[in-house]
């Protein structure tokens, strides 16, 4: 299987060179191969978030580098991390993340809309996740007429919209009861089946023991699984 | 609701500006093209007016010109004609617009009146032996449904309709023309008002005008040159005066736009945060508040234009074209870019700022 994504000495820091300097992660490590479901765990501040945002490209290592499909994205502008975001990441967030003002149909166009495709394919790609998140019914709802677990599948929808190489999910039933944390993850667990790639950050100790690769960390190092 | 309250209120506020901005433009610009009509009707004269006289541009009043001095310019060498004439207003009659103008002027001058724009539309002109005869303005015969062979009343002496002036746009369209003796007979007048100096050699006007001033210390001669150079002055003024009020009420609707997108930003930051987390580039988030800006603005733009069309327009109306003002294709063009270019302007930089936003940071603010 082949490497989508592949971290080679990532180090994080924050404030470099000021008196409050943070190291937040030391030399990281990691190849995620097409098809895995990954998850990062660790206590609170051992970096994993961080970790998380940098495969993301919402933010920048101060060392080593970051491939995503055997490009180097660790020096790229703004704009073009953007676009990278856009084509090949898809993001699941804890607070679910949707626009209030838009209906859950537009929330899942939104990802489409910015990469200008036109608006009829956005209306029919963004209907048919929908309907793979079982919400077909709801697509005309705005997020406060929805409960949590329907806006996280609306969050997963939108993460799926441009086809992404690979989803990062940052504590994805964090905010969710016990029953509705398990259809969320089932959801992910029969995307994953269908060949999509996931890293997932959690505390969620269900989910932890269903998935094969677990990585932990602390204090900005890996400490297990890798 | 709290939105679309503010942006209802930052419309208004461009409406305000460029309504200003249109009334007032129309004004000047309606001031110019009846300055220009008058400058056609005055080339190549000189105007003559008594020294202490209100002076042409106010309408030569108080002026006096004795029959004996009319005599020594027309002795005077370099002068081709002169032609006297003296000026009433009427009644005024509360709702009926401006009051007409009674002008007496001699009927064997009436060529030098047509030569200058003012041809007769129906009938004849006033011709030499005429007394109690008539030409009136185009809307004067309007205003008070009068044809050729009616008979109208001036100072309890009745006259016949001639002649009706075609439509000129300017003041002679509510005026009352009489051959000058009777007209000063009837007023009880002595002497003429002032008078036009024509030149032998158009060329030479300023020369002839000089001479004039140099042997006449009793009145003052002004070329159509000198007129222009004052209106002119005056002119510019007014487009200063105008523009400066204008712009400074847009300028304040711009600044109500910048308001109100800095606040839209503010409020939007989570959402601004979300969308470039999931892939809008910079040049994205900056076109989408741009365009957000500037269209509020070109609706105020378009709002303004048609209150200002309309306050324009019933300036003219209220006065009954006394005051003139027009809305001129450049001025509605002029007008809505400048509303475009507040949008631009004032969404600039929450635009710019809101493009430059952290997605980390954004999605965390509540």
């Amino acid at each position: 299987m082949n490497e989508i994504i592949k971290l080679e000495n990532i180090e994080k820091v924050y404030n470099l060179g000021k008196h409050n300097e943070l190291k937040v992660l030391d030399d990281i490590n990691l190849k995620i191969k097409k098809g895995e479901m990954v998850t990062l765990f660790g206590p609170s501040g051992s970096g994993k978030s961080t970790l998380l945002h940098i495969i993301g490209c919402l933010d920048r290592p101060t060392k080593g580098k970051l491939y995503i499909d055997g490009e180097d994205v660790s020096k790229l502008s703004d704009d073009k991390l953007a676009l990278i975001r856009r084509n090949r990441i898809g993001f699941i967030f804890q607070q679910f993340n949707l626009i209030n003002i838009f209906t859950a149909l537009e929330n899942v166009e939104m990802p489409m809309k910015v990469a200008n495709i036109n608006k009829n394919k956005c209306r029919k790609r963004a209907e048919e996740l929908l309907k793979l998140v079982n919400l077909s019914e709801r697509m005309d709802h705005f997020p406060n007429e929805l409960s949590g677990g329907e806006m996280q599948r609306v969050a997963i929808a939108r993460a799926l919209a441009n086809e992404p190489t690979v989803i990062l999910a940052d504590e994805p039933t964090g905010n969710l009861d016990s029953k509705n944390g398990k259809e969320i993850f089932d959801l992910m667990c029969k995307l994953n089946s269908k060949g999509y790639t996931f890293v997932i950050v959690t505390h969620d100790s269900n989910i932890a023991k269903c998935v094969k690769r677990k990585i932990s960390l602390k204090d900005g190092k890996i400490v297990g699984g890798n | 609701m709290r939105q679309r309250t503010r942006t209802l209120l930052t419309i208004i506020g461009i409406l305000i500006g460029i309504a200003a901005v249109i009334a007032l433009g129309s004004i000047s610009e309606g001031m110019k093209s009846m300055m220009n009509e008058e400058m056609q009707f005055l080339g190549g004269t000189i105007m003559v007016t008594s020294t202490g006289s209100s002076g042409i541009l106010m309408g030569g009043g108080g002026s006096e010109i004795l029959k004996y001095d009319l005599a020594n310019f027309e002795d005077f060498s370099g002068v081709k004609q002169v032609v006297p004439y003296v000026m009433k207003m009427g009644e005024i009659r509360i709702g009926q617009g401006p009051p007409e103008e009674i002008i007496g002027i001699r009927p064997d001058d009436i060529d030098f009146f047509k030569s200058r724009g003012t041809d007769i539309d129906s009938g004849r002109g006033v011709e030499s032996g005429d007394t109690y005869q008539t030409l009136i303005g185009y809307q004067y015969a309007e205003n008070n449904d009068l044809g050729i062979g009616d008979t109208i009343e001036v100072k309890r002496s009745s006259f016949e309709v001639v002649g009706i002036i075609e439509k000129t746009d300017s003041n002679i369209d509510n005026a009352i023309i009489l051959p000058l003796d009777t007209m000063m007979d009837v007023y009880n007048m002595e002497n003429y008002q002032s008078a036009f100096i024509i030149p032998e050699d158009l060329s030479r006007i300023q020369d002839l005008a000089d001479n004039l001033k140099d042997s006449f210390d009793d009145f003052e001669f002004t070329t159509s040159n000198d007129i222009v150079k004052q209106m002119s002055r005056i002119m510019d003024m007014i487009s200063i005066f105008t523009l400066g009020i204008s712009s400074i009420a847009a300028i304040v609707g711009g600044l109500g736009v910048m308001n109100t997108m800095i606040m839209s930003v503010l409020e939007r930051k989570r959402e601004i945060g979300i969308m470039k987390a999931v892939g809008a580039t910079k040049k994205y988030i900056l076109t989408q508040i741009l365009l957000e800006s500037v269209i509020i603005s070109f609706i105020g733009g378009i709002l303004g234009l048609l209150v200002g069309g309309v306050g324009s327009y019933s300036l003219r109306f209220i006065s009954s074209g006394l005051a003139d003002a027009k809305v001129t294709i450049n001025l509605a063009v002029g007008g809505l870019s400048f509303a475009v270019l507040l949008g631009f302007v004032g969404g600039f930089y929450p635009a710019w700022s809101a493009s430059k936003l952290d997605p980390i940071e954004a999605i965390r603010f509540e």
